[in-house]
């Protein structure tokens, strides 16, 4: 049908057809790479302010059990002053995971993102010990989760 | 002379290689608009990266203050604590500066220091970055677990 001589145009109208085709997977492909590289930046930038959340969870589970010790959790405000997606909780157990036998509990507290596509959080764990003026943070720790 | 001009297939090719020409118009438009949001996309994180890397790096070198040098870079002047709102602003760089807005709150040895930070661009006011985190410090001032 589409002989040389014969029909030109019609050749060139399917290389054109061809070329459209491989630039259109291509401008596709760079868009791709485009919103990928967006979520994992922007993701990157989440990862500290929820790790930083997270102690901030530990460091005012803390201060809570110095005022009161019968109290062992606590949570974020709704909503918090850096974005409605961001929340955290934190709570104290007298259980030593994730730390060595010795020490006198855990407080975990961890740090979420909440989003469309899912929840993202870190927490962190926080060793503490008896000591003469209340509990004292010894070490810490942290993990992820998504 | 219309049959002859009907049944004639000269100019059949002019026109398939206007179309074509058309398509791979359009074509290349979409491409290089791809391209466009693709560098726009990569200049936009670059910014948020160094804003985040720039507040990461202000809240650890806090983390290493002991609560004197605390309370005196955040402007916190109340002894021993329960100021809270106190507004504080670092140039991070050439390109960014932000704010600090603290509080702090004691419980016999332990005082929590809270802190949100906002990054802004210089050239445009705009806020880039957010964070909120806490340090806490125990009897003498120490560190508690950072």
């Amino acid at each position: 049908m589409f002989l040389p001589g014969k029909r030109k145009g019609a050749s060139f109208l399917i290389m054109v057809v061809i070329m459209a085709v491989v630039m259109s997977m291509f401008a596709i492909s760079v868009s791709q790479l485009s919103r990928s590289r967006s979520s994992t930046l922007i993701s990157d930038a989440t990862e500290k302010q929820v790790l930083y959340l997270a102690e901030d969870a530990v460091n005012q589970m803390i201060l809570q059990l110095h005022k009161d010790s019968s109290s062992k959790s606590i949570s974020s405000p709704d909503p918090l002053d850096i974005g409605a997606t961001f929340r955290y909780d934190a709570v104290y157990t007298e259980g030593t995971e994730p730390f060595n036998p010795t020490s006198s509990g855990t407080v975990r507290g961890t740090g979420y993102c909440v989003t469309a596509t899912g929840t993202y959080s870190k927490t962190v764990y926080l060793e503490v010990q008896e000591t003469g003026s209340g509990l004292a943070g010894v070490k810490r720790t942290w993990r992820e989760d998504y | 002379m219309a049959r002859r001009l009907l049944g004639s297939k000269a100019g059949e090719s002019l026109v398939e290689l206007a179309v074509s020409i058309a398509i791979l118009s359009l074509i290349v438009l979409w491409a290089v608009s791809a391209f466009g949001a693709y560098a726009k996309t990569g200049q936009d994180l670059d910014l948020v990266s160094q804003a985040v890397s720039l507040a990461d790096s202000k809240i650890e070198t806090l983390k290493t203050y002991t609560l004197a040098q605390l309370k005196l870079e955040l402007n916190l002047n109340l002894p021993p604590s329960g100021e809270t709102g106190v507004v504080t602003e670092f140039n991070l760089s050439d390109t960014y500066r932000c704010t600090v807005v603290s509080s702090d709150q004691s419980h016999n040895n332990i005082t929590l220091i809270e802190i949100t930070m906002t990054v802004f661009d210089k050239a445009n006011g705009t806020s880039v970055y957010v964070v909120k985190t806490s340090f806490l410090r125990g009897a003498g001032g120490q560190n508690v677990g950072d």
